[in-house]
C-alpha cells in the first residue's frame, strides 16, 4: 500500500521533457511536485534499468520508467 | 523479480521463451527442488557420484573454476553454511561459533569431484552440499541472452533481481544506461555506466540485513573463509563484464568474491579478467572505479569517484 499519483510524461529522444500530474493524491501535492522536480533535474542520470543488490521501485518512478520504455 | 526488455520483430515471442527458460533452469539447478540434478548430487554426498546432464555438468565445472580463481572467497559448496544461517528462510540470527566452525569444515569446492568421461558429479563427505546461489542468476542471464539471440533479437536487456545483462545496444544504436544503486539511499544512484553488450552485476550489504544491536549490519553475504557475514569495509561492488558466453555468470561470482575480499584483494581478483571492471563503494560511501570503466561511468551529483 502506498500513496501514488498518475503522471503524464513526455519523452523526446529517450529523455523526459515534461511531467504533468494527471491525478494527485489529496495530501501529496507538495511531495509530487518535489518528485517531478527531482526527475527533471536528474536528466543526466536517466537510466534504462538499475543494477543493485535489491530493487525498490516506488510508484512514482515506476510511472516514469513505463513511459520511457515505450 | 525479473524485468526483460527486447526489441525487434520477434521480441514478444522471445520474452515468452525467456520466461519458460527461467522455469526450466529453476527445475534443473535449484537445490531446494528434490527432483533437480543439484538436489540429487547433494542427497548422494559421500555415496556414489551422480550422472548429470551436459548443461549441469558445464555449470558445475565453471563454478569450480570460479571457486579456484576467487581463492575460496566464492565457493560452490557453501550450502551447509547457508543452511546454518538459515538464509532464504527469513531468520537471520547468528548461530553459535562452534557450529559455524564445524560447518565451515564442510565448505571446500575441491571436494566436488567432476568426472568428464562419465559426466558425473559427487561430493566427498556427508553433509556437504552444492549451492548455486552465487552464480545462478548470472547463469540464467547468460541463457536468457542466448534465447534472445536465437529469436533474432539484437537489442535487449534482462534484469534479474538487480543483475543486469545487456545484449547489443539500444534500438537506436546508443549505449544502455545502467544505474548503480546507492547502498544506503533506496531512491538514489551512485552513478551510471553506459554500456553495450555488458553484464552489470552488483553485490551489496543492503539486500537483506538485520542490525545486531551494536550497530553492525548483519547482511546475507557469507565469507566462506570465516563462516560469518563478510566485513571487508565494502558496502557495494558492481562488476562490469562482457555479456557474451559465460560473462554474466563470471560477473555474478566475481561481484560476490570482490565484496568479500575487500578493496585491495578484490582489485587483484578483477585483474585476472582483463576485460572486466568494477565500481566499489566502501562503508563511508567513497567510490572507486577501475581505470577501464573511466569513460563509461558517470557519477551522480554529490558523489566523488576516484579512478583506481
Amino acid at each position: 500500500m502506498g500513496f501514488s499519483s498518475k503522471v503524464r510524461v513526455t519523452v523526446a529522444s529517450g529523455r523526459v521533457t515534461t511531467i504533468d500530474v494527471v491525478q494527485d493524491m489529496q495530501y501529496q501535492s507538495e511531495v509530487t511536485q518535489k518528485a517531478v522536480g527531482a526527475v527533471l533535474e536528474a536528466q543526466s542520470l536517466q537510466v534504462d534499468t538499475v543494477s543493485g543488490a535489491t530493487i525498490t521501485t516506488r510508484a512514482f518512478l515506476k510511472a516514469v520508467e513505463n513511459a520511457l520504455a515505450k | 523479480m525479473m524485468t526483460h526488455r527486447a526489441f525487434g520483430r520477434h521480441a514478444a515471442k522471445a520474452i515468452q521463451a525467456v520466461k519458460q527458460e527461467a522455469a526450466r533452469l529453476e527445475g534443473m539447478l535449484s537445490r531446494f527442488l528434490p527432483e533437480s540434478e543439484i538436489a540429487k548430487i547433494n542427497e548422494s554426498a559421500a555415496h556414489a557420484p551422480c550422472s548429470v546432464g551436459r548443461e549441469t555438468y558445464d555449470v558445475l565445472s565453471c563454478a569450480t573454476q570460479l571457486s579456484a580463481a576467487c581463492q575460496g572467497m566464492f565457493d560452490v559448496t557453501i550450502g551447509p553454511l547457508v543452511d546454518l544461517w538459515a538464509i532464504g528462510r527469513g531468520a537471520l540470527r547468528p548461530p553459535v561459533d562452534a557450529e559455524i566452525r564445524r560447518v565451515l569444515g564442510l565448505v571446500d569446492y575441491r571436494d566436488l569431484l567432476l568426472d568428464p568421461a562419465r559426466r558425473t558429479a559427487g561430493l566427498c563427505r556427508a553433509g556437504q552440499s552444492v549451492d548455486l546461489g552465487g552464480i545462478g542468476k548470472g547463469y540464467a542471464a547468460d541463457r536468457f541472452l542466448q534465447v534472445f539471440r536465437e529469436y533474432g533479437v539484437s537489442s535487449a536487456f534482462t534484469n534479474i533481481g538487480g543483475n543486469v545483462s545487456a545484449l547489443g545496444a539500444r534500438p537506436d544504436g546508443s549505449d544502455w544506461r545502467v544505474g548503480i544503486q546507492h547502498p544506503r539511499q533506496p531512491d538514489a544512484l551512485i552513478g551510471l555506466v553506459s554500456v553495450k553488450g555488458k553484464a552489470v552485476v552488483t553485490s551489496g550489504d543492503y539486500q537483506r540485513f538485520l542490525d545486531d544491536g551494536e550497530g553492525n549490519r548483519c547482511h546475507h553475504i557469507l565469507d566462506p573463509t570465516t563462516g560469518y557475514p563478510s566485513k571487508s569495509g565494502l558496502a557495494g561492488v558492481t562488476v562490469v563484464a562482457d555479456s557474451s558466453g559465460n560473462g554474466s555468470m563470471i560477473a555474478d561470482a566475481l561481484s560476490t568474491a570482490v565484496f568479500i575480499a575487500g578493496l585491495d584483494r578484490g582489485l587483484s581478483l578483477i585483474d585476472q579478467y582483463p576485460e572486466t571492471g568494477a565500481i566499489l563503494v566502501d562503508t563511508e560511501m567513497s567510490v572507486w572505479v577501475t581505470r577501464n570503466l573511466k569513460d563509461c561511468f558517470v557519477a551522480a551529483q554529490g558523489i566523488n569517484a576516484a579512478t583506481i
